[in-house]
């Protein structure tokens, strides 16, 4: 959340120059080209959801309370 | 060579040959695993369940350290090679964002269920889990080559404005044809390691004869493994070997001339086997030679003329060239010797004589190291051989280093990677050791040892 | 395009922080919630399966932000250098510690790990905090956008900044807190008896310790960087956002007094 706040605030420069504000990084002048940005549309969405549902799956394989005491792994 | 840019070669060359051990073990148990797997839904018996459970606990350890030996390398493009990042970026990053996104996901999510989940799944189930794993390796595999490619042969890419790559196809990018022979050597290289581990093992066990040790299972350890490595140890000779000759060979002359110790150029060159090259009189000492078979391997024909360094500008050569030939003859040497002792030991295993023949199985058993050093001098030879370029024709190695890092920042950090590494080799070598003595069965107290392990008391508990 | 890019990049860094994040800060509170071999065995199981996961996160956002951004990905690795190394090495630490602890059957090489882990588990909330006050302090950037920044100068941030300062101390410490609160948070929801109790009491000390820290932070970045409230006054629906934090640093801090942990964690 307060990440979310951080990167509002400072938006759209990235990462300040405390020299010369001029020379700060911004999202314009630090970006890669447009042709990779669209390319990767293509696959990333795909990606993430991959890894969004395998996340959920893993949580609820292992929601719950440990049972305590140890089982000889230790 | 100045000593920030020697420091941050050094820097980048260590933690990368060093992670790389893990991998390629990783992506050559994989198959492994589940070929075994496979054979044991056809047959009743235990034997070759048993292997793969082996293989799964060795492999479990070795995919942690892989990981976290693996993450240092991410964050190196930026913090050692930031020129070359920023000239780069914009089309490399898009394999390696892929290798992050997808492989690892697939990898790691997997590698739990198959681990633990022998119990729960059905035999059919495990297996497919066992081929995820093995997917996602390969896969990641796939990305990081093409990667490593594009520097070799740069495609799909316009010059932007500011003086930087950019991306301008993807599909280029992803099917470089250079990509795709150094995948399958690669990938090869690793089939090789995994192989004679396996054949290793399986030797080991039948030599140390101890009671509790399934025979049959070790056997089959055995008998998989060495197949496997008798067929990757050929295929790295031919195609694929051979393929990245050719490519070597018409786009990086000074490389093959360099690999191959041709300081003069010849028709019908001939192909050095052994010998010292002495840089700086462009000789080779004491060699053996086989005439012509230079030109015949790159040209297709026997008096075909070879370029040699002489041709190649001083600034275009790579810069170590004595270490480039050793590496590749190392490589090639070693791979000589893969394809004899498999073949050896595959004619004894089908005359049914392998099993009691103990220096045959001594040899399996010390063998076990050597694919490692045949896969790092393989890619030291790719890499040195890509030099003086970081990317071929675009952009020199000393162009490409973080310019506002000093030697003694990089040099802090190598050493620090050093002593940490060293630490993490001995436990490797303990937790790996204290596996492998347990034997084929194992103990059934002590299933696959990392927290990994946690997930098969943890889903049981969740029932 | 950029907009959409650098949103999702900030969505990967934001989801590797939630989820690293509680395994961080169980090992952060690992030595203070669990005492005995048992309930230490415990807690190292309810992260067990699932921190190497989350720290995919981590690499995931890095690919993303490299790809996307890479002048912002070379500019700022090759210049928070030190800190960056120091990162790795924790994040190793991290990895070594718990997993070696399953395979210690020596009790003096388990204590090993156990403060390897912890201490890994700690320092890295604050230096990731620091970063982000770095980001937002601002760094020497020169006509090349690059810059390199030692570990510390003077601990002032004027115009020679270290990466650590009195800025970005409190930025590390306060994420420190934040993450603790976070883990302990995660550990009532998993573990009972002892180590739930003892988890309970850190979480509810951390989310009266989190709004203090919040506020003596934001008002020090105010003084560091004025022109932070620029963006909020041009578009005031932003203001919905410290609003938002405010909401669940209060929901977190009731959640935790009634024991309502699934609340608590996830605000």
């Amino acid at each position: 959340m307060m990440l979310g706040g951080a990167a509002f605030a400072l938006f759209p420069v990235l990462l300040p120059s405390s020299t010369d504000p001029a020379l700060s990084l911004t999202v314009e002048n630090a970006a890669t080209g447009s042709f990779a940005m669209t390319a990767a549309l293509r696959w990333w969405p795909i990606a993430f959801v991959l890894v969004a549902v395998t996340f959920v799956h893993l949580y609820r394989t292992f929601r719950g309370k440990i049972v305590g005491g140890g089982e000889g792994h230790y | 060579m100045d000593s920030a840019l020697l420091v941050h070669r050094l820097h980048f060359a260590f933690t990368v040959t060093f992670h790389y051990l893990f991998p390629q073990l990783t992506m050559g148990l994989a198959p492994m695993i589940v070929i075994l797997k496979l054979l044991a839904l056809r047959h009743p018996d235990a034997r070759y369940a048993q292997a793969a459970r082996l293989l799964a606990r060795l492999f479990a350890i070795n995919f942690v350290f892989g990981v976290v030996t693996g993450i240092p390398m991410e964050f190196q493009f930026g913090t050692n090679w930031a020129r070359f990042s920023k000239f780069a970026g914009g089309v490399i990053g898009q394999t390696l964002a892929m290798e992050g996104m997808f492989a690892f996901f697939l990898e790691s999510s997997f590698l739990g269920l198959f681990l633990f989940g022998e119990k729960r799944l059905s035999p059919r189930a495990h297996l497919a889990s066992a081929f995820a794993v093995f997917a996602g390796s390969w896969l990641s595999g796939y990305f990081i080559v093409a990667t490593d490619a594009w520097m070799q042969h740069p495609v799909g890419y316009a010059l932007a404005a500011n003086g930087s790559v950019q991306l301008s196809s993807l599909s280029a990018l992803l099917c470089n044809s250079w990509a795709f022979w150094q995948y399958v050597h690669t990938m090869g290289g690793a089939l090789v390691t995994g192989a004679f581990a396996t054949a290793g093992l399986g030797a080991y066990y039948l030599l140390r004869k101890r009671s509790d040790d399934d025979a049959r299972a070790s056997a089959a350890l055995l008998r998989v493994g060495l197949i496997a490595a008798g067929v990757a140890s050929l295929c790295q000779l031919f195609p694929s070997g051979d393929r990245q000759g050719q490519l070597i060979a018409r786009h990086q002359p000074a490389t093959l001339a360099a690999m191959e110790g041709l300081f003069t150029t010849r028709a019908g060159a001939a192909l050095v086997l052994i010998g010292q090259p002495d840089t700086e009189e462009g000789r080779i000492d004491n060699t053996l030679e086989v005439p012509g078979v230079l030109s015949a391997l790159t040209h297709k024909r026997w008096n075909a003329s070879v370029t040699g360094l002489d041709q190649i500008p001083r600034d275009a050569r790579p810069d170590n060239v004595a270490l480039l030939y050793y590496s590749y003859h190392v490589m090639v040497g070693l791979g000589t010797f893969f394809i004899l002792i498999t073949g050896l030991a595959l004619l004894w295993l089908w005359r049914g004589r392998l099993e009691r023949s103990r220096a045959l199985l001594w040899t399996l058993v010390l063998a076990v190291p050597f694919p490692y050093v045949a896969n790092t001098a393989g890619w030291m030879t790719a890499e040195l051989g890509r030099q003086p370029w970081l990317v071929y024709g675009l952009m020199r190695t000393s162009a490409g280093t973080s310019a506002r890092v000093s030697a003694g920042n990089g040099l802090f950090s190598l050493i620090g990677f050093m002593g940490l590494y060293s630490v993490l080799a001995i436990a490797f070598l303990l937790l790996m050791s204290r596996v492998i003595s347990r034997g084929v069965s194992g103990d059934a107290q002590h299933q696959p040892t990392t927290q990994l392990a946690e997930r098969a008391i943890d889903s049981r508990a969740a029932e | 395009m950029t907009t959409l890019w650098f949103l999702l990049v900030a969505i990967m860094l934001v989801a590797y922080i939630v989820f690293d994040g509680f395994d961080l800060g169980v090992g952060a509170i690992y030595k203070l919630a669990a005492r005995t071999p048992e309930e230490r065995a415990a807690v190292r199981r309810s992260i067990g399966p699932i921190w190497d996961a989350n720290e995919v996160w981590l690499l995931a956002a890095g690919g993303t932000l490299y790809f996307a951004f890479p002048e912002l990905y070379a500019s700022s690795f090759s210049g928070f250098y030190l800190p960056l190394m120091l990162v790795l090495w924790l994040l190793i630490g991290r990895a070594l510690g718990l997993e070696l602890r399953s395979h210690a059957d020596d009790p003096l090489l388990g204590e090993v790990c156990d403060t390897i882990f912890m201490l890994s588990s700690l320092l890295l909330p604050v230096f990731l905090g620091a970063a982000l006050g770095n980001v937002i302090r601002g760094v020497p950037l020169d006509g090349d956008a690059t810059f390199f920044l030692p570990l510390w100068t003077d601990f002032r941030p004027g115009p020679h900044p270290g990466v650590l300062d009195w800025y970005t101390v409190i930025c590390g410490v306060v994420a420190l807190i934040a993450i603790a609160t976070h883990g302990a948070n995660y550990l009532t929801l998993r573990t009972t008896g002892e180590v739930n109790r003892r988890a309970r009491g850190i979480a509810r000390a951390g989310s009266l310790l989190l709004p203090v820290g919040t506020a003596v932070s934001l008002a020090a970045t105010i003084a560091v960087r004025p022109t932070v409230l620029e963006n909020f006054r041009a578009h005031p629906a932003g203001f919905l956002i410290p609003a938002a934090v405010v909401a669940s640093l209060v929901v977190m801090a009731l959640a935790a007094r009634r024991g309502r942990e699934r609340t608590a964690f996830a605000a």
